[in-house]
């Protein structure tokens, strides 16, 4: 059972820059959100089964069928950079 | 016109009676908002001229004789809900610029009966909080008193509707953002069945809890709404197939023959004296207009609040994945590769709340966590819904506070971690097992600070939770809080 963390790596695993003070201040508190959240795992749940779907329906799947959605001017419209039709993005691959 | 004290109802008799139009009402509404919103803080964004074609728009439909249930009605929206052209922000600064691209399943329904969207009302960054003060815009002050919280997620809303710059409109609750403002501030909340209301449209953080339900004056504009954006709708595929009845037929005067359960976990250590006073008070008129009311218990209560924690920034953690800067949304200025292209514009998009929950999601879901945490947590999640459906076969509703404590002053808590526990402890797990409840004005304590009280149902048993709210109003008469500060 793993109660320690590291803000920063996981910062790092969701893609979140933090600043030093934020790494600082993350660790503390998040620390005491963990030591609270403790008490779940004295309960006895070995027989219970997960509860995934409140919802009287159960995520329903659609046919594979192309539906009418975003022109390609509205799906760009509020990108931060674009050329012509495409998101424009630094480098991905590695030279 | 009384513009502070209009309702939905009394403004559509006043409509089709001719003695107000919709022009009238919503630049009266306008003129309040300009007025009393530098203090309030309730509203992000409000198009004037766009509010007022749309009234001019809806009287002359109401002159040519087009019939719709809120035809010339002002409708606040909390900013997380999507409508075509206007800003999206969230409350983020990740959404700064941001323009919505489509309708909101709930907004093409409003729409459609003709409401008027009047403006988007401040909330905390994308609905995590119950303070509304993680908002990157502004601070909303509770128009009870201006020291103290309006509550959250959706605190701008409620502090529109109870300060009346809003008459009404709509807010997302996922762990009681709906209900615990409209406590704080004093009015109507509701968080309706999950799967009766479409998600489509809304701003996702944690989608096995979301709902949009209404925040308003009173019940019976709180059914309207929630008549009018119920159903089920094929975008969202865990929207449920029912059919509802109306609930504005639910207005009664009497309680003979329900059962309201008190469960007394709900009273625990820490409930302020004076919250629980009310609150018993108001399960007393309960009593005296005819329903039965005994004790029960929600055994697992005191898992809720760490179950509740625990899944929704789960959820939320993969939710928020999707802002990365690349299609929309806040792009750092320099970056060295792609990757470190979305680590600083999430570093900096995102506020310090947010990054918070998303980085605990992350831990609970990371290999040897997920079967630590998770896992247990959405065993947990069962074992909540099962103590509601084993007390609902014994009792009808259930009646509650909606929190332990009172508003505290603005800043208060605002650094603390464990505070988002406390505020969440007796509305998650509603959200939890899927049921509904509305939250409603029971009380005053000193400095003029509402409380209110939670009627709780089964999974779609709006119709026995409104009855109830309807009765209590009515058997409470109004509430006179102070004026506005």
């Amino acid at each position: 059972m793993k109660t320690t963390f590291d803000a920063r790596r996981l910062a790092s695993l969701a893609k979140i820059a933090l600043s030093p003070e934020e790494e600082t201040l993350f660790q503390s508190q998040l620390q005491d959100v963990l030591v609270y959240i403790k008490k779940i795992l004295i309960l006895d749940i070995s027989k219970t089964e997960p509860l995934i779907y409140t919802s009287a329906s159960s995520a329903f799947l659609r046919k594979d069928i192309v539906q009418p959605g975003l022109s390609p001017e509205e799906a760009l419209s509020n990108a931060p950079d674009v050329i012509g039709n495409q998101f424009i993005v630094p480098r991905v691959i590695e030279e | 016109m009384e513009i502070n004290t209009l309702t939905i109802g009394s403004l559509l008799n006043a409509m089709e009676q001719g003695t107000a139009s919709s022009e009238q009402a919503v630049s009266a509404l306008l003129d309040f908002i300009e007025q009393s919103d530098q203090k309030l803080g309730a509203y992000l964004h409000v198009d004037r001229e766009d509010a007022l074609q749309q009234a001019r728009d809806a009287d002359l439909k109401r002159k040519a004789g087009v019939k719709s249930r809120l035809l010339g009605v002002p409708i606040a929206l909390k900013d997380n809900i999507s409508v075509r052209g206007q800003p999206l922000t969230c409350a983020s600064q990740m959404l700064k610029n941001f323009t919505a691209k489509y309708d909101a399943s709930v907004v093409e329904k409003l729409k459609s009966e003709g409401a008027v969207l009047l403006g988007r009302t401040n909330m905390d960054e994308f609905a995590v909080g119950s303070t509304t003060e993680t908002s990157a815009y502004k601070i909303t002050r509770n128009p009870r008193n201006y020291d103290y919280i309006p509550g959250g997620s959706s605190g701008g809303l409620a502090a529109a509707v109870a300060a009346g710059s809003a008459i009404a409109g709509l807010g997302t609750d996922s762990g009681g953002s709906n209900r615990q403002p409209a406590s704080f501030c004093g009015c109507v909340g509701v968080k309706p069945s999950y799967g009766r209301v479409s998600r489509y449209g809304a701003v996702s953080y944690a989608s096995s809890f979301d709902q949009i339900g209404p925040i308003a004056k009173n019940i019976y504009d709180a059914a309207l709404l929630l008549d009018i954006i119920s159903g089920y709708d094929k975008r969202d595929n865990l929207s449920a197939h029912i059919s509802y009845e109306s609930l504005t037929k639910e207005a009664a005067t009497d309680l003979s023959g329900v059962r309201i359960g008190v469960p007394k976990e709900y009273f625990s250590e820490g409930i302020d004296a004076v919250v629980e006073k009310s609150v018993r008070t108001a399960i007393n008129l309960c009593k005296d207009i005819g329903a039965t009311v005994s004790e029960i218990s929600l055994p697992h209560t005191e898992h809720a609040d760490a179950c509740y924690y625990i899944l929704s920034t789960a959820e939320g953690s993969a939710n928020l994945a999707r802002f990365d800067g690349i299609r929309y949304g806040h792009r750092a200025g320099s970056s060295d590769d792609i990757s470190d292209l979305y680590s600083k514009s999430r570093g900096e998009g995102f506020g310090a709340e947010v990054k918070k929950r998303i980085i605990m999601g992350t831990y609970f879901l990371s290999s040897g966590n997920y079967d630590t945490y998770y896992v247990p947590a959405q065993k947990i999640r069962r074992l909540i819904r099962r103590d509601f459906e084993e007390a609902y076969g014994k009792v009808d509703v259930i009646l509650a506070p909606v929190s332990l404590t009172l508003p505290w002053r603005i800043g208060e808590k605002k650094d603390s971690a464990l505070q988002a526990f406390a505020s969440d402890a007796i509305t998650s797990p509603v959200n939890l097992a899927g049921n509904c409840a509305v939250s409603l004005p029971c009380g005053i304590a000193a400095n003029n600070l509402p409380i209110g009280l939670q009627i709780i149902g089964p999974a779609f048993g709006e119709s026995i939770v409104f009855k109830t709210a309807f009765a209590y109003e009515r058997a409470r008469g109004d509430i006179s809080y102070g004026g506005l500060s």
